[in-house]
């Protein structure tokens, strides 16, 4: 038989999309002449990854008129910004009200207007008031010559009276912490009078954190000092320690970083290939087998628990934030019963991962022999899961779930859900009341598809699921897809909305979709200036504004359809196994 | 114990405690007033009045008024319980008069087509996960379009290179009906594949004429049947669950009309209590 043809491509390279338009070398020496970057000492940078080339490729200029938002609380973001010329305010909390930033506080239906809901839809899909779309706020949004979308704040004087700012100026930064964190965004920073900022993303910003010491102290510092004590309390490992062991533990966790901080760009082609190929492209933490040098907490991002089986790797869960690794195997040595034991089991990074590594020492002496007594029991078993956020260290919910599901989920990234809509295709007789429900709640648009991936008998339907890290929410420009304050759903306001298709493109889970909207007698609207439809971004709000919440679970007749938190292994166990 | 036994056993439970308390009242009731029927009537008008509200419910789905699935629960087992009134009702006898029997035919259809109905769910709904691609009834038509399209392109292009009549008589007397539309329907309710192997066998043994290019065409065919013949699989499981709702529900209307003409009719003729 003839051989196929050997196919080859050539490999994407990590500057093939350049962060903004090409900066002029004049740029570049202007930038590399001011503080930080002037202090930097270019030699400790890789020949093939200069400082020079990072600023080239992985930062770009922007210019900023005066009231113009920066940043809003809230956003999530990817990149740091530093001041060139001018100055910029930060607002402290409590921080700018929604309306400000382009976001809308959901108002819950009464029992009538929920009700009313019935008969009062209109009969065409998509339609709007328009009054409410040609938009008279106080902040107005323009497009630059650049192509760049900014939203501006009218009267900045009065906002400087009535809350609390702070001015950032020359060479000052800011966004590092939620950057490199994918944290929110602590503050709403605007332009006062013109700006110029240089704004790098992540990967540009992680190598020079490495590269230069002092750079990583301050970052490291700043990070220490605000965030890194709450985000240790996540865990019920940490939780109940005092204050000075707190600090000591503080003071010598590591923290590292694994994958790709763009998953979502890759991940139609990580979930090419076979079970192991798979495997091999995720970056390892801890392998089987290895010494237990400490133990491993998710900060950001997730991660597969596996272990050799036989030829191949069995995955038996997948860590999210909060979650520890490899107590189970400290605890055991540290109590000296029997053989020492090394990890039982390897960690890898799915998409990407921040991790915190307490070293073993540390925990030997402030965590250990201050456990809850529930949680220290159980003894150590071969080849088991010992990695859970909730239930004991012996006792780990997901081993409930078959390695196949949790592999289904692991591999389409659909650990990132915090409300999922699964369905249990042996329960559904395919009745459609879910997608009526939720018509009726949305004007008539169902918000979601009863379509999608399956494993056996459970489908994964097309409906947003409020992800745990929102990808769809890096790039809006005008704040209009954000979190529900308090809730945490991810909603997108209908009325700030420009329609650019960031989101929706951004999102990898193809939950958004991009609508023409129409008048109340079923014509298109067109925008004033382009010519263009009125395009408006629409997903699933989880029913923010209903009383009874989302209405597609209260409407299924058959039991079959839930919207599930995926980083809770057990419920995910339970629902299944009803 | 998982969750939806428990739940079965719990609901089991109160359903024969509700119909023995229907059966001690009533008799009770006759015994002390001697009025045959009209406790357990009232019993029947109150379930059948409850039971049809469940067409409410399902309408306002935005209403924090409990989920579907424990009205559902609350309506089979209710409409369980209302059959067993019924027959206590009508003294387990067959009703005289056309009206009363014309009536109690309605409430059977009714309360006997939920019965198949949920049966039917519970099964179709298993036996539609076990085979073929998730697809949405509304679209089934159109994939089915597509199929006859890409069937007939095959059979284009074999007429323009190896004007193979074998190919195109068995198209036109076999497969082109089966194309047309959504087939076999009772075959697909009740598990039988014969159409399917039939066909298959046809194929099978219409190769040894064919030449290679044919041949080709021919196992293309074959996996274009296949597919049709799960969309038809599809299809008719859908069909039949939605199918069985067209009766429940008319049939509730009429019932409920039934209902009170009834009760107008007994109360005008009863005479008052003897
Ligand atoms: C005897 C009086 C009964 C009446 C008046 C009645 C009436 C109704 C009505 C009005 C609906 C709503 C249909 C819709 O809007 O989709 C319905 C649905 C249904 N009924 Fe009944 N029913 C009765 C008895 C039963 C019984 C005895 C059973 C089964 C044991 C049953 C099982 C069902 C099922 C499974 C549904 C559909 C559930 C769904 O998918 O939403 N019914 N019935």
């Amino acid at each position: 038989m003839a051989e196929a043809p050997q196919r080859s491509i050539r490999r994407p390279n990590r500057w093939d999309q350049p962060f903004g338009p090409d900066l002029t070398d004049a740029d570049i020496e202007r930038i590399l002449a001011m503080a930080p970057f002037d202090g930097m000492d270019q030699s400790r940078f890789a020949p093939s990854a200069t400082l020079r080339d990072i600023i080239r490729n992985d930062a770009r200029l922007l210019s900023f008129e005066s009231g113009d938002l920066i940043v809003r609380a809230g956003d999530h973001g990817t990149s740091t910004f530093f001041v060139m010329a001018g100055t910029v305010r930060v607002v402290l909390p409590p921080g700018l009200p929604n309306t400000l930033l382009g976001r809308a506080q959901p108002q819950q239906k009464t029992v009538w207007q929920s009700l009313a809901q019935v008969w009062s839809r209109p009969k065409l899909p998509e339609v709007r008031d328009i009054a409410k779309l040609d938009l008279k706020t106080a902040t107005d949004t323009r497009v630059t010559q650049q192509g760049e979308t900014r939203t501006r704040i009218t009267d900045i004087d009065d906002i400087c009276e009535r809350y609390k700012t702070v001015t950032l100026g020359e060479t000052e930064m800011f966004g590092e912490i939620a950057a490199l964190t994918r944290a929110p965004r602590t503050s709403t920073i605007f332009a006062q009078g013109r700006v110029e900022l240089l704004e790098i993303r992540r990967p540009g910003i992680r190598d020079i954190r490495n590269r230069v010491a002092s750079f990583k102290e301050h970052i490291d510092g700043l990070y220490r000092q605000r965030s890194l004590e709450a985000h240790l309390r996540e865990s019920w490992v940490f939780k109940h320690l005092d204050n000075e062991a707190m600090s000591r533990i503080v003071a010598l966790t590591l923290f590292e970083t694994y994958g790709n901080f763009d998953w979502q760009a890759s991940f139609m082609r990580a979930a090419e290939g076979t079970p192991a190929e798979r495997l091999e492209k995720e970056p390892v933490i801890a392998r089987e087998g290895d010494y237990p040098d400490g133990l491993l907490m998710v900060r950001a991002g997730f991660a597969r628990v596996s272990h050799e089986y036989d030829h191949g790797h069995k995955t038996t869960s997948y860590l999210g934030a909060g979650a520890v690794f490899g107590l189970e195997e400290l605890l055991h040595n540290w109590r000296g019963e029997g053989e020492p034991v090394q990890l039982k089991n390897s960690l890898r990074a799915v998409g990407y991962s921040d991790i915190l590594r307490v070293p073993t020492h540390v925990i030997e002496q402030y965590v250990l022999p201050t456990l809850p007594e529930h949680r220290a029991a159980g003894s150590i078993k071969p080849a088991v899961p010992q990695a859970d956020s909730q239930a004991s260290t012996a006792d780990p919910a997901t081993s409930d779930l078959a390695p196949e599901v949790v592999e289904f989920l692991v591999d389409n990234r659909y650990i990132n859900g915090s409300q999922t809509m699964l369905i249990n295709l042996d329960r559904c007789v395919r009745c459609d009341a879910c997608s009526e429900a939720c018509a009726v709640g949305h004007n008539n648009n169902p918000r979601f598809n009863r379509h999608g991936r399956r494993i056996q008998s459970l489908m994964v339907a097309n409906a947003c699921m409020h992800c745990l890290d929102p990808v769809c929410m890096l790039g809006c420009p005008t704040g209009a897809i954000h979190r529900v304050e308090g809730s945490g759903e991810v909603v997108v306001n209908d009325d700030t909305c420009i329609g650019c298709a960031t989101c929706a493109n951004n999102c990898p889970y193809d939950n958004i979709r991009m609508v023409e909207v129409r008048d109340a007698e079923g014509r298109f609207i067109f925008d004033e200036i382009t010519g263009q439809p009125v395009v408006k971004s629409t997903k699933c709000d989880l029913c923010v504004d209903q009383i009874g919440g989302p209405a597609c679970q209260r409407a299924c007749p058959h039991d079959a359809l839930a919207r599930v938190d995926l980083s809770d292994t057990a419920a995910l166990a339970k629902w299944m196994g009803r | 114990m998982k969750g939806f036994v428990r739940r079965r056993l719990v609901n089991v439970t109160f359903a024969i405690l509700a119909a023995l308390l229907v059966v001690v009242s009533s008799t009770v009731y006759v015994t002390a007033i001697n009025q045959n029927g009209f406790l357990t009537g009232w019993i029947l008008f109150g379930l059948v009045l409850a039971l049809s509200g469940y067409r409410i419910r399902k309408k306002v789905s935005t209403l924090p008024i409990g989920r579907a699935s424990s009205w559902l629960q609350a309506h089979v087992y209710g409409g369980l319980i209302a059959l067993f009134a019924f027959f206590v009702h009508v003294g387990w006898r067959v009703p005289d008069g056309v009206f009363e029997g014309v009536f109690a035919s309605v409430f059977l259809l009714v309360a006997f087509s939920g019965v198949v109905g949920i049966v039917i769910n519970r099964i179709f709904a298993r036996r539609l996960t076990r085979r073929g691609e998730e697809v949405i009834f509304e679209r089934i038509p159109g994939f089915m379009v597509r199929l006859r399209e890409q069937a007939e392109e095959i059979l284009l292009a074999s007429a323009g290179e190896t004007g193979s009549a074998v190919l195109r008589e068995f198209y036109f007397s076999r497969l082109s009906s089966f194309f047309a539309g959504p087939r076999n329907w009772l075959g697909h309710l009740v598990s039988s594949n014969r159409t399917l192997y039939k066909l298959q066998n046809e194929m099978d043994s219409l190769e040894r004429y064919l030449n290679a290019d044919d041949r080709e065409r021919l196992t293309e065919l074959r996996y274009l049947v296949e597919r049709k013949d799960e969309l038809d699989f599809a299809y008719a499981l859908q069909g039949a669950m939605k199918f069985w709702l067209f009766i429940h529900v008319p049939l509730t209307v009429a019932l409920l009309i039934g209902m009170l003409v009834h009760t107008v009719l007994v109360h005008a003729f009863s005479g008052g209590l003897s």
